[in-house]
């Protein structure tokens, strides 16, 4: 494939808004917060675009891109040196899921996979992931403990998963 | 190992309820304008008020070394995470701070000229929005580009010798990028990268450290030479010495003195200084401090532990006197290091003074007369010790604590045993730091005790520690443990194995060891210079150390 040269700020815009989803992504699934998440984003289109830099495939500047973010995201934590363990299954597991579209289709199907969910499990994701609400408050809600609640979400998260991978191979 | 098909479905749920990735296109670009590649936010050549902020939290750290002890007591290790309060000062741009609270976060907004404490908490943080240069407490200054976020990962204090030695704030650059310069270095770091910014930097052992601690003791040489200058140049503009007498308002009967406010003695190179401090708080701090520390020290010799409850009401008073610790700095009293200027004699005069007075045994007129030619006399010495040329910079230092003990000794022999017995309470004389009236308050910033079996051990430890600092080769190194050996092994050195207190971790070594030591290091430089062959690099080095390597037979 040719190689573009980035030259002009149309060229960086587009640049960042391709990637940037997906590096973004790719750190909040590191576990980075939303607002470091960002600052990461930021600094590795940082990197890549001051360095002499040539565009050679969409697939290869999404992973040396999120070889910068995730080299960032380990140097921010409070005791460097840090290293992430298991690598390559990191790799296989983000690949697997974040696909050519950097992630957009698993998500539409993580989407569905949701609306399909009912019952306690149901109100375990709304209340931990769309009103914020603590184990603790989770559990008084549900009647659970903390430990309870624990489970519940790990269980209904492997659900979705489930459900996405179904997804995946029936598509 | 990490479930990671869970982690993603987990962040696939958070984006899904809001977390949703943002547009950074524009911030990139802003950030690709505002510092292109290469360019870095520049900050000013250091200013002397630098120095003066330096000396500053020194002294403070210094004085507050008791209290420290007492709060890292109830840790195994020997440094301590602390939430400390620093100040900003923002000289260009806007800065806001992001502190989280128990309960909730706080955000303020500051705009150039402010002056604003931040609590050094690790995850609070500082977001420069636009091209900013502050400094942060005592560690130094920094200058941010645009759009530029740090946040505090950790603020560790490290102690020895029962003095606050070191304390360093851990900073993370979240996005953006800062310059720093502090004392000992300055650097450049970016998004992701992690700063360390020191107030203090001595060697946490003979062999650790010694390059940073050699760039510290560089700096803390020219700071001192500038400060040297400029006490030369002042004391040239003077054309006859100020006369330095008992206070106008002096009583002319011989009835003890009422309790102090103001200064006792004066002088009017100082006035400033001396309308500035709180005379009757520092006596009465000093007279309740002066039992405590005999009682602190009695206790850690019988059970070899700090005892917290007593270290923690130290510690309090201590805060009291920090509080005037800025004055005396700012005011360019001569002297060595931090508390070099507390132990000044026309400080220590004052203090003791108030001292008595807050005891109820207040210094008569005579007292007083006689004391302010001893104080005019001494301050004289003093400034003598510390402009005198030296062979060694060690040489100038046990001039000074000479100078300081003889005062102290002086003093003492116009008071009445009553009065005697509130300056040196009973037992405040058997170990360094005992005292408020020694010049081990000062000292101890300089000494290194140096746990040994022997000599011999005792030269290991510091041959290594020299031949770091000065980049010695293995054979010049080899040199240099010989001449310590031989110069380390005479007996005064080695006459008591430490005990408790000295072992302890507030390191308060028997009086007397710290003057044999320096005795014996100015003899022992010397040999080295003269059998060592050394660069003239090493040579300045050399005769410019300031550490006094103190045996502490095991």
């Amino acid at each position: 494939m040719q190689a573009t040269p980035i030259r002009s700020e149309a060229d960086v815009a587009r640049v960042v808004q391709a990637h940037q989803a997906e590096v973004w992504r790719y750190l909040r699934y590191l576990g980075a917060p939303a607002e470091l998440a960002d600052d990461l984003v930021q600094e590795a289109f940082l990197r890549l675009l001051r360095a002499p830099f040539e565009e050679r495939s969409p697939a290869a500047t999404a992973a040396w891109l999120r070889t910068v973010a995730r080299n960032l995201f380990v140097k921010s934590f409070r005791a460097p040196p840090f290293a992430l363990a298991g690598l390559d299954e990191l790799e296989a597991v983000w690949d697997r899921f974040a696909g050519d579209d950097g992630g957009e289709q698993s998500l539409a199907r993580l989407r569905d996979c949701l609306d399909r969910l009912d019952g306690r499990a149901r109100d375990a994701v709304r209340l931990c992931y769309e009103e914020r609400r603590s184990r603790r408050e989770i559990g008084e809600r549900l009647g659970l403990g903390e430990d309870g609640v624990k489970s519940l979400l790990r269980r209904t998260r492997t659900l979705l998963r489930a459900c996405v991978e179904r997804a995946e191979a029936s598509a | 190992m990490k479930d990671w098909a869970d982690r993603w479905v987990d962040a696939g749920l958070q984006e899904l309820h809001g977390s949703r990735p943002p547009d950074l296109s524009a911030r990139v670009l802003l950030a690709l304008r505002d510092a292109p590649s290469g360019a870095l936010p520049a900050l000013p050549p250091l200013r002397r008020t630098v120095g003066v902020r330096w000396a500053l939290a020194s002294a403070a750290l210094v004085l507050l070394g008791v209290t420290a002890g007492a709060l890292l007591s109830t840790r195994p290790a020997r440094d301590a995470e602390a939430v400390v309060q620093i100040e900003l000062a923002l000289h260009e741009g806007a800065l806001a701070c992001v502190e989280v609270g128990p309960d909730a976060v706080r955000r303020s907004q500051h705009a150039a000229g402010a002056r604003v404490p931040f609590a050094a908490r690790a995850g609070n943080r500082l977001l420069a929005t636009a091209p900013s240069r502050f400094q942060v407490g005592p560690y130094g200054e920094l200058a941010t580009g645009p759009a530029t976020e740090l946040e505090v990962r950790q603020m560790v204090v490290r102690w020895q010798q029962g003095v606050v030695a070191a304390s360093s704030l851990t900073i993370a650059v979240v996005a953006g990028v800062v310059t720093w310069h502090s004392l000992e270095r300055s650097g450049t770091a970016s998004a992701g990268e992690v700063l360390q910014l020191d107030a203090a930097a001595r060697g946490e052992g003979p062999v650790a450290n010694a390059a940073e601690l050699e760039q510290l003791r560089q700096r803390v040489r020219q700071l001192e030479q500038q400060n040297e200058n400029l006490q030369l140049q002042l004391s040239r503009t003077q054309a006859e010495p100020v006369p330095l007498a008992a206070a106008p308002d002096a009583e002319p009967d011989a009835a003890p003195a009422p309790v102090a406010a103001g200064a006792v003695f004066a002088d009017e190179r100082y006035a400033d200084l001396l309308a500035k401090l709180d005379w009757r708080t520092m006596g009465e701090v000093t007279h309740e401090m002066g039992p405590m520390l005999v009682e602190l020290i009695e206790r850690m010799r019988e059970t070899g532990e700090i005892p917290l409850d007593l270290a923690t009401k130290v510690g309090a008073l201590n805060l009291k006197l920090v509080q005037q610790v800025p004055a005396l700095l700012e005011s360019g009293l001569p002297g060595s290091g931090a508390n070099g200027a507390y132990t000044h004699p026309l400080v220590a005069a004052n203090v003791l003074a108030s001292t008595l007075a807050a005891a109820g045994l207040g210094i008569d007129q005579g007292q007083r007369d006689r004391i302010a030619g001893l104080v005019r006399q001494f301050s004289a010495e003093t400034q003598a010790a510390v402009d005198s040329v030296q062979e060694f910079d060690v040489q100038r230092l046990a001039l000074e604590a000479e100078t300081k003990d003889r005062f102290y000794r002086e003093v003492a022999s116009l008071l009445t045993p009553e009065q005697q017995r509130v300056m040196f309470p009973a037992g405040a004389d058997r170990y360094e730091g005992g005292s408020l009236f020694h010049s081990s308050l000062f000292l101890r910033q300089y000494t290194e005790p140096v746990p040994a079996a022997n000599a011999a051990e005792f030269a290991r430890s510091v041959a290594n520690s020299v031949g770091q600092q000065l980049d010695l080769d293995d054979q010049a190194s080899a040199q240099v443990r010989a001449i310590v050996e031989r110069f380390a092994a005479a007996p005064e050195l080695w006459q008591d194995r430490a005990d408790a207190v000295e072992r302890g971790q507030l390191q308060m070594l028997r009086r007397g060891r710290t003057e044999a030591a320096m005795r014996h290091q100015a003899a022992m430089l010397r040999e080295i210079l003269r059998q060592v062959p050394l660069s003239e690099a090493q040579r300045k080095q050399l005769r410019q150390a300031k550490h006094v390597f103190v045996p502490l037979p095991k």
